[in-house]
């Protein structure tokens, strides 16, 4: 039987389709070799010699493997212990849990507290957070903190419509069922109480209250750069834990800078104690990073295809951190979209993993 | 046009099956000794997978192309094609679940032992298809009328 043109066309499409397929998904890890020199380059600027003689025996060996993109991080589960569902909050309408990871042995520990994203309005500790990447540093030697906060009720939006009604049936898939709205304020609120009732059980914890560190993704993110920068500033006074040391944030592709929109969705969310301007001033990880006198180093994860977090002005928020003598890190996941990380073993949350684990390493004193 | 003509003939299609099933058979065997957790040889099965699975997709295309369908022999090579060609799909697909799985179970204080175990039945499934594509392959291209080659 002879071929006929059409079959040709037909085979030369479907060709054409496979190999634009198998460049798309290669240009990501063509791009990886690129975007590791800057992070390096980066990481040496910020640590100097520390960097290039630090002791890297325990850690990831390199940023990224095919190896374990196909069969997974190996994570010794030999080396530390969960407990999860720990309640240490109940305001009467909510009970707050908390997960621990604890390294095998007395410790204390370096401190990790986890923070999930979720647009304020939904999310969960546990299967919202990344339990690999929490795993993987109770193994190397950090108690690791995962916890729920309380999330904004969006139907309390009327403005929000049909749209708050859908986003409400989501919420009740993955967010614990609270009784009562919590705005961004009482977010950090929660937060800080975390801190404290860490201060008073830190010895039945193992946890080292002077090395923590705080790390978040999306909108955990932002509420890990506000408690990062905030947390000895006066806005925030009498919020957390007075001998909590935080050491360094890590923030995943944190919102920065909030500013007003037409939309009622912040103006909502951030109501509290302060007039709506100065609330979104207190908020912001932009203002805080000037007016704060302690500011941690700081290490910020963002896909350069983020469609949800704004790439560029977080690149600007690292420029703006730098010109005032900040120590913050950017570290730029190629071709990487919103939540790169949640699938741990892929390239982005394999990058992410080995440079934070060198840059508390450092921060540690290495 | 010489050159473009050889890639078009049976003695490259020969050697690219030989090459295809011993790269296919190298990574299958270094990913396998990657498991000692030695970093050189997870890098070497990395590199090999690189090399084998685009190998792999061209060889189907190869075959797609160069298999003879008026023929017995050359329609069960056509059949045996399909069935790798959805058997690697489904692998990658499926492959690409158990990574999911690794990092969605919800219980932090499981092990996540199926979606590795997964993730590697998977991964031999589409190797062990791919080489026993080309052998079969190699095997049958001595047999003229299966294929549509100009001699």
């Amino acid at each position: 039987m002879k071929k006929t043109r059409l079959d040709r066309i037909g085979a030369l499409t479907i060709i054409i389709i496979c190999a634009f397929m198998l460049i798309i998904a290669f240009i990501p890890y063509l791009l990886i070799l690129y975007r590791l020199s800057d992070a390096d380059n980066q990481m040496l600027q910020a640590f100097g010699a520390k960097y290039t003689n630090l002791d890297t025996s325990n850690m990831r060996p390199v940023p990224y493997s095919i190896y374990d993109n196909i069969f997974g991080v190996p994570i010794d589960e030999g080396k530390f212990s969960v407990v999860s569902d720990i309640l240490y909050l109940n305001n009467g309408n909510d009970s707050f849990y908390f997960d621990w990871y604890k390294p095998n042995g007395d410790g204390p520990f370096p401190v990790i507290i986890a923070i999930h994203g979720g647009g304020w309005v939904i999310g969960n500790k546990g299967g919202g957070n990344v339990i690999p990447f929490n795993k993987y540093f109770a193994s190397k030697g950090y108690c690791v903190f995962d916890l729920q906060y309380g999330v904004y009720d969006v139907t309390k939006i009327p403005e929000m419509g049909d749209f708050g009604k859908a986003f409400a049936l989501i919420t009740s898939l993955i967010t614990p069922k609270y009784n009562s709205s919590y705005t961004i304020q009482q977010q950090l609120e929660n937060i800080g109480y975390f801190t404290k009732v860490l201060e008073a059980n830190r010895t039945k914890y193992h946890a080292d209250l002077s090395k923590v560190f705080i790390v978040g993704r999306s909108a955990g993110g932002h509420l890990a750069s506000i408690v990062t920068l905030g947390y000895k500033n006066p806005l925030f006074a009498g919020n957390f834990s007075s001998v909590m040391n935080i050491l360094g944030g890590i923030w995943f592709y944190p919102p920065t800078n909030l500013s007003k929109s037409k939309s009622p969705f912040f103006d909502k969310l951030l109501q509290g104690s302060l007039p709506l301007d100065q609330q979104y001033n207190k908020f912001s990880a932009s203002f805080l990073v000037k007016n704060s006198t302690i500011v941690p180093p700081m290490m910020i994860l963002q896909g350069e295809k983020d469609g949800v977090v704004n790439y560029p002005a977080n690149l600007e928020f690292q420029k703006y951190a730098k010109g005032l003598g900040k120590t913050c890190i950017f570290i730029t996941i190629p071709w990487g979209g919103h939540a790169f990380d949640i699938n741990f073993q892929t390239y982005g949350g394999q990058i992410s993993t080995y440079y934070i684990e060198r840059f508390m390493a450092l921060v540690l004193g290495g | 046009m010489a050159k473009l003509e050889f890639f078009k003939s049976k003695r490259f299609f020969k050697y690219y099956l030989s090459i295809t099933a011993i790269t296919l058979s190298l990574t299958l065997f270094f990913n396998a000794l990657g498991a000692l957790g030695q970093l050189t040889i997870q890098m070497i099965a990395g590199v090999f997978t690189v090399i084998g699975v685009p190998l792999l997709i061209i060889l189907i295309l190869l075959i797609f192309s160069r298999a003879n369908r008026n023929d017995d022999l050359g329609l069960k090579i056509i059949r045996i094609n399909y069935l790798t060609i959805i058997i690697v799909c489904l692998c990658f697909s499926f492959l690409v679940m158990a990574g999911l799985l690794n990092s969605f179970y919800r219980d932090p204080t499981s092990v996540p032992l199926f979606g590795q175990l997964l993730s590697i039945y998977l991964f031999v499934i589409c190797m062990v298809f791919g080489i026993g594509l080309s052998i079969v392959c190699y095997l049958t291209l001595s047999i003229e009328k299966a294929w549509l080659f100009q001699s």
